[in-house]
């Protein structure tokens, strides 16, 4: 999942990209569409296609055993999920075949045939690549400014009485006004039309951050910090070694939180304000009546938003591994 | 410092009668000097510790002991220099304390070490916060020293309640602190683990000249464990009276069906009573 980004990250050179390159990165982006909503088909398709070893008995044979009967007990749940997503796109097919209007109307609503045939035109154009790759840095240009000053300031403002006093009250002030409302101010505020959208991504996912850290840091066990205290923790040392490893779970929760607003800021920015992003394009396949493109611009906004969140899990699970353990623990 | 871990490998020599013992260590001596305490409760003071004077000599194992809302606890973090006291003043050696300073280390009830961080990051903190060369080797020493070493690279919620105990005790001694506080450590532990985890830190102890301030409200362990046993006076706290236990070390369990052990006991047991009545008495009404 993740290995497909840094490519789609680099918008400079679009035009390098060769064909072979476009197939790869369609199919494993199919691939990762396939396997959100099916868990466990890339195992499954695998499974059958490495050869059988007959001459080594012991080792390989259980743990095919155990991947067959993981497989097995996995079986339910896909069925389920397949049936679901099955029905869903049944009912939207035969929704926009027989034009349905009853309120809600479906007549102008792509069928899923056409969605097909337009991702796979797209699927060769260079400009759609550039859309997302450029919504993708506007995500990390955002959302990571955002991690670094919230969790920054949240550990200060958490700890600090006076840092407390001196910021929090501005951004109590702040904080209530949802990051698109600065949309006109944002424009004016900043050079480019690129800044102001990264600086609205930036807000929307500034303040659950902050707010989860300083959450975080106000939740450390007192026992902890008197133990380091009384170990000769000096408070840059009780800062970086007891107060941020103990906070990271609160400011983890901040990050999935600002990572699913930002994507909202960012989208309702490029709508509105855009040139270029995956917002933009969705927006403007409707303006040019490609109706098929917009449902396109949706899906990929889905799973683009989906592997940031996915992210955010494997890092956080990568920093705090004795998580694991405590949950082992408890059962 | 070196010497003090040295005997570890010596631990017969150590183990002499509890006088000689403290006679040996220069380290440690405390001196609590009209300590009192108050809060401010819903806008009223509330004395939560009475003026206290109190000498511990280098090396001495001593017990707090006495019920819940005594001011034990208060007492303990005074010494330790987490609380301010209303009036007076705490000195360790020379050293007056008026914030945690690394002469007094405590081991905590329970969950005191820092879940991310594995068993032997956590012994080798304090020694790395006072720049040890190698808080690691330090770390693994102390580690061996409560028998854990093999569980070095284990976080600490993969640990049993005792083994968790055992090594917030490493890490408290890893500092080689003159003075250690413990403040019902074992409370948390079932009856079982808490009497192997006494004989344990016996041992332990029985290798560093570290004076012991031992906070508990369960007599048998305070007779056990101590040198002299300081009985607190409720609402406000304060020192009842303080017991010597001439008993002679190294202590087994089968002590405690010793003659003094009863009579200390019994003495123990008229104490707390009257100190457990006034607060059931004044609850009551």
């Amino acid at each position: 999942m993740l290995t497909v980004h840094p490519r789609l990250l680099e918008p400079d050179d679009p035009v390098e990209r060769t064909p072979v390159d476009r197939t790869q990165a369609d199919r494993t982006q199919a691939e990762r569409i396939a396997a959100a909503a099916l868990p466990g088909t890339a195992t499954d398709t695998t499974a059958p296609a490495s050869p059988p070893e007959p001459v080594v008995v012991a080792a390989p044979l259980p743990a095919r055993q155990g991947l067959g009967a993981r497989l097995l007990a996995a079986l339910p749940g896909m069925l389920s999920a397949a049936l679901s997503l099955g029905l869903f796109v049944a009912f939207w097919y035969f929704a926009t075949k027989y034009k349905l209007d009853f309120y809600i109307r479906f007549n102008n609503i792509p069928s899923p045939g056409e969605v097909w045939q337009n991702a796979v035109i797209l699927s060769d154009s260079v400009r759609f690549y550039e859309n997302m790759a450029i919504s993708m840095r506007r995500i990390l240009f955002g959302f990571g400014i955002a991690t670094v000053l919230g969790i920054a300031l949240g550990l200060l403002i958490g700890q600090y009485r006076p840092v407390r006093a001196l910021l929090f009250p501005v951004f109590e002030v702040l904080r209530p006004i949802p990051a698109i409302a600065w949309v006109p101010m944002a424009i004016m505020l900043w050079p480019s039309n690129e800044t102001s959208i990264v600086f609205i991504t930036f807000l929307g996912s500034f303040f659950p951050i902050l707010l989860n850290t300083i959450h975080g840091v106000n939740s450390v066990d007192p026992v902890l910090v008197r133990a380091a205290r009384c170990l000769g923790a000096s408070e840059s040392a009780l800062l970086r070694q007891v107060i941020l490893p103990a906070s990271l779970p609160h400011i983890f929760t901040g990050l999935a939180i600002g990572m699913g607003v930002a994507w909202v800021s960012l989208i309702a920015a490029e709508m509105i304000s855009g040139q270029y992003g995956i917002g933009y394009f969705t927006w403007e396949a409707y303006s040019l009546i490609e109706y098929a493109d917009i449902a396109i611009g949706m899906i990929v906004i889905g799973v683009l938003g989906l592997a940031c969140s996915g992210a955010i899990r494997l890092v956080g699970n990568a920093l705090m591994p004795w998580l694991a353990s405590q949950r082992g623990a408890e059962k | 410092m070196i010497e003090a871990l040295s005997k570890k490998e010596i631990p017969e020599a150590s183990m002499t009668q509890s006088t000689d013992r403290l006679r040996q260590s220069n380290r440690g001596a405390i001196h609590v000097d009209k300590v009192s305490v108050e809060f401010k409760r819903n806008g009223q003071a509330f004395s939560a510790l009475a003026p206290v004077d109190l000498n511990v000599e280098a090396g001495a194992f001593v017990s707090f002991l006495g019920p819940s809302g005594c001011g034990k606890t208060t007492l303990l973090n005074v010494i330790s220099g987490m609380l301010r006291p209303t009036t007076g003043s705490v000195q360790i050696d020379d050293t007056p304390v008026t914030r945690p300073i690394p002469l007094c280390n405590v081991v905590f009830q329970q969950h005191s070490l820092f879940p991310w961080m594995k068993v032997i990051d956590n012994v080798a903190f304090g020694p790395q916060q006072l720049g040890d060369g190698d808080p690691e080797g330090t770390a693994r020493t102390f580690l061996s020293l409560v028998g854990l070493d093999k569980f070095a690279t284990l976080y600490p919620a993969q640990l049993s309640g005792g083994m968790q105990q055992r090594v917030a005790i490493a890490r408290a001694l890893a500092t080689y602190p003159p003075v250690l506080l413990m403040d019902e450590p074992f409370g948390a532990l079932d009856a079982q683990t808490r009497t192997i985890m006494q004989e344990e830190l016996l041992k332990i102890w029985a290798n560093f000249s570290t004076t012991v301030i031992f906070v508990t409200h369960d007599i048998d362990e305070a007779i056990y464990l101590s040198d002299r046993i300081v009985v607190m006076r409720t609402a406000p706290g304060s020192v009842k009276e303080v017991i010597d236990v001439p008993i002679p070390r190294p202590r087994t369990p089968k002590i405690m069906q010793s003659e003094v052990f009863s009579r200390i006991r019994l003495r123990v047991i008229d104490l707390i009573r009257e100190e457990t009545l006034k607060i059931f008495n004044s609850t009551e009404r």
